[in-house]
């Protein structure tokens, strides 16, 4: 059975370097660092002070947005702001009909309980009665005002899909996909598979997290895997060889996959193709991977395997390097175990010195720099890399450097053991 | 959704952790004598201070094998429990351990993890410790918590919190590096993981998938929040006739806990190594009702009939030729719900004689994505044993509901079995399998 083309026709993107796709593409050629130090919460005792905010409050339309948006979950808001952005983009806005076979597929960030819901359940803790009878009545609230705090302890990671679909009329089939860092990553995969088995015309797909939050920092605090450089410029600096941890980001990225004939009848203007999508788990530990790197290649020689290409062919690699002292070491050795002496003439960054860790939105803004990357001809430079690792021995670009692409991966790796790889190639 | 490709995907393996026990024969015999998993919650249960009157959870944990065994056991949500349980039961009974243990690099693992709320008592005694106690407002005081209150925290409750956790914990446990995705929904998303390992093995790249999905919500956050959402039936007064699909005279629903893992393998490798076969897959679909609530389905069963026609690549001109033999339904006990399946299997199935229906929410309780495949396994158990399970607490006294169901079990000829999933807020999904 011959094997259908699945194009790209749409991008969103909102994180800590624009919010929009055109500003996120200029400022990730310029190298812009959107870390700084954090404003959501005093962080004047905590060991961490950085990160890549999205900026609500000193935004009137994200903040009217925000507010328009009908329930307080960062991270969804900013998945539903993108999903507007490439839904519009692809054409979809104001036409019905082509909602008919659109489907949804999205990496949805996790929550953790504000200060106020804590408050609660500190309330709540302090006798044996329930919830609402442990709110004074003062401070009794409406119903629904109650329920918005409690569904801060229920997560429904899903409810971003359902308003996605109820909002858009999207008749096709809707998923959320979480797989830590890697959520983004599995639902492309999954919408990209959705198109080729014919269980959808388009889908919507990429991912959305805001973990800038006190519970949301603590966990990591704890694993000490972010870094705890208080210089913004430095903090996030992925295979340099002073590299001591993540800074955590938040943001979406949202691409809209098509099958190709569809695409063409409709006469969108088509941005590439996925070609490939690989996948594996370490099965090793939960909080890292094993230092061999084998796993991953795994994922890499899978997504090359179903791209049917010739690992020549990949020109460019937007790694997960996440700036921990063991990810980045174990995905370098993961890249030269499958491309070998190819490796040094691939070039070879990761967006995360810019934007910091987007956690499930990650491999999904990752593969908007890429689609963009093979579209434009150019890799985007890493300016605040001093001197990468020797250990790592990869080609990194510290200025922006145009070169004929035809076909670009992406990598992309989850906390649990989850390996996601994609392939994308310029359309022709 | 349907089977257009060289490679046909069967079910080869079951292995359940359900209320109502985790021995495949001894449930089906306790769904034929009508029994229930729902019970009183009592005060041991974690969910006790939620003011819940009925739960229905799995009782027998003690008695999970290797359990004490497992390394990291304290790392474990009781879903990831019920997990690697039920995994350890579907290897079994698919007879594929050697399989997993020698091709382990390639065999997928695909799950659908119940979204259970976060477990607060994971982040109490260090918020208790970093309230401002001059403020009066009992907030989370940041420069406090950053001083004492983070070195409180459990340094691994995120492990605990991770989302992915069952799909990970039990890929350790088996080694297992083949394609690996986890997908996250309420209810209706339980097929979700069966459809993705099921396009795993069309297209040829594994000849089997562990596909399964789990939940445990059964804790007082959760269960606040879920029954003040969508309340649940005050007239109840025993487990027995706690649920009452399509009822008019209550309406609501309690919640259980459970596990299921299937084991789906490509038909020709299975039928060389003689594995017994549960059934075929044939279509999937799922969509979400359009109705603007985002807590509640569509009444008029719009995206319900939208599910079934896809599922069954139904047309409006041929839907009479569509047979399957023992539906099951979703019946979740909720208004908008139960009328809009109503409405959507009068609309596509009520001239066609000869259709049997089941439901088994009554005996469950509503357990999020497990609800899906587990009633849909026991869907699998009447194909294998030619048996239509009895129907509890509906009859004919149940609204609009004229079809052809019994409160006793009863001998038919099954070929096929079309089970219907929703969730919360009109999550649809279906899944088709046939005998071979």
């Amino acid at each position: 059975m011959r094997k259908k083309r699945v194009v790209i026709t749409g991008l969103g993107c909102i994180c800590s370097i624009g919010n929009n796709v055109p500003q996120f593409w200029h400022n990730i050629k310029e190298s812009t660092i959107g870390i700084d130090r954090i404003k959501a919460f005093d962080v004047s005792t905590f060991p961490v002070t950085t990160a890549a905010e999205v900026d609500i409050e000193n935004n009137e339309d994200l903040k009217a947005a925000f507010k328009a948006f009908g329930y307080r979950n960062k991270g969804h808001f900013l998945g539903y702001y993108a999903v507007m952005e490439a839904f519009k983009d692809a054409g979809l806005h104001n036409n019905e009909k082509l909602t008919e076979n659109t489907g949804i597929s999205l990496g949805a960030s996790s929550i953790y309980p504000s200060r106020e819901s804590m408050a609660m359940a500190s309330r709540f803790a302090a006798t044996n009665k329930t919830w609402v009878d442990n709110i004074p009545e003062q401070e009794k609230r409406t119903k629904e005002e109650f329920l918005d705090d409690l569904i801060l302890f229920n997560r429904n990671t899903d409810t971003i899909v359902r308003k996605i679909v109820k909002d858009l009329k999207l008749k096709g089939p809707a998923y959320t996909l979480q797989t830590a860092c890697a959520s983004s990553g599995n639902s492309i995969g999954n919408a990209y598979r959705s198109i080729l088995h014919g269980e959808a015309d388009i889908m919507i797909t990429g991912g959305c997290d805001a973990m800038v939050n006190y519970l949301g920092m603590s966990a990591f605090i704890h694993l000490k895997a972010l870094s705890t450089t208080r210089d913004p410029y430095r903090a996030s600096i992925p295979f340099d060889v002073n590299r001591n941890g993540f800074v955590m980001g938040e943001g979406a990225g949202v691409i809209v996959l098509e099958e190709r004939t569809h695409a063409l009848k409709r006469g969108v203007p088509i941005l590439g193709e996925i070609t490939g999508y690989g996948t594996s788990n370490n099965a090793y530990r939960i909080t890292d991977s094993s230092l061999d790197g084998k796993t991953i290649a795994l994922s890499m020689e899978r997504a090359i395997h179903d791209a049917g290409i010739n690992k020549k062919e990949i020109g460019y690699i937007c790694a997960h390097g996440t700036s921990t002292i063991q990810n980045d070491f174990t995905e370098s050795t993961a890249l030269r175990m499958v491309f070998g002496d190819l490796l040094d003439n691939i070039r070879i960054n990761s967006i995360k010195h810019c934007v910091g860790h987007t956690i499930s939105a990650s491999g999904a803004i990752s593969a908007i720099n890429t689609i963009l990357s093979i579209k434009e001809g150019c890799v985007t430079p890493m300016k605040n890399i001093e001197r990468i690792d020797p250990e790592c021995r990869l080609n990194i670009p510290r200025t922006l450097e145009y070169c004929d692409l035809n076909a670009a991966m992406v990598n992309t790796l989850g906390f649990g053991g989850q390996n996601v790889s994609l392939v994308f190639k310029k359309f022709e | 959704m349907n089977n257009q490709s060289e490679y046909e995907a069967v079910i080869s393996g079951i292995g359940i952790v359900s209320p109502l026990g985790s021995d495949k024969q001894m449930v089906w015999e306790n769904i034929c004598r009508k029994k229930t998993g729902i019970r009183k919650a009592v005060h041991d249960d974690l969910c006790f201070n939620s003011g819940v009157p009925f739960i229905s959870p799995v009782d027998y944990m003690h008695e999970f094998k290797k359990l004490n065994n497992r390394k990291n056991k304290r790392f474990m949500r009781r879903n990831v429990l019920f997990f690697l349980e039920a995994l350890n039961l579907a290897i079994e009974d698919a007879k594929i351990g050697k399989q997993v243990a020698d091709n382990h690099q390639d065999i997928a693992i695909i799950t659908t993890c119940g979204d259970a709320g976060t477990d607060f008592r994971l982040f109490l005694p260090s918020v208790l410790r970093s309230i401002d106690e001059k403020s009066g407002t009992r907030e989370v005081n940041m420069k406090i918590f950053g001083s004492r209150g983070l070195a409180l925290l459990d340094p691994y409750f995120l492990i605990y919190d991770l989302l992915n956790s069952a799909n990970c914990f039990a890929a350790i446990e088996h080694g297992i590096n083949g394609d690996s995705n986890n997908f996250i929904m309420s209810g209706g998303a339980g097929f979700h993981s069966v459809k993705a390992g099921w396009e795993v093995i069309k297209s040829g790249k594994t000849k089997i998938a562990i596909t399964g999905v789990t939940e445990s919500l059964l804790n007082s956050a959760e269960m606040q929040y879920l029954y003040r959402r969508f309340g649940y039936p005050g007239k109840a007064v025993n487990g027995d006739n706690a649920i009452i699909p399509y009822s008019d005279e209550k309406e609501g629903l309690f919640f259980g806990e459970g596990a299921v893992v299937l084991i789906l393998e490509e038909y020709n490798h299975a039928k060389n190594r003689g594995a017994h076969v549960y059934g075929k897959i044939h279509s999937y679909a799922t969509c979400v009702d359009l109705n603007p609530e985002l807590f509640s389905g569509d009444a008029g069963g719009e995206g319900v009939m939208r599910c079934l026609k896809k599922c069954l690549d139904m047309h409006e001109d041929d839907k009479k030729n569509v047979t399957p033999s023992l539906v099951i339904t979703a019946g979740m006990a909720l208004k908008n719900e139960d009328d809009g399946e109503l409405h959507a299997l009068k609309h596509l199935f009520h001239d066609t004689p000869g259709i049997h229906y089941a439901t088994f929410k009554p005996n469950f309780g509503y357990i999020g994505p497990v609800s899906d495949v587990l009633e849909f396994v026991i869907g699998l158990l009447a194909m294998k044993k030619e048996q239509v399970p009895p129907v509890k607490n509906l009859g004919n006294k149940a609204r609009g509901m004229n079809f052809n169901v019994s409160d006793k079990e009863y001998t038919a000829s099954i070929n096929d079995v079309l089970s219907l999933a929703k969730g919360l807020g009109g999550i649809n999904s279906a899944l088709f399998v046939r005998k071979i």
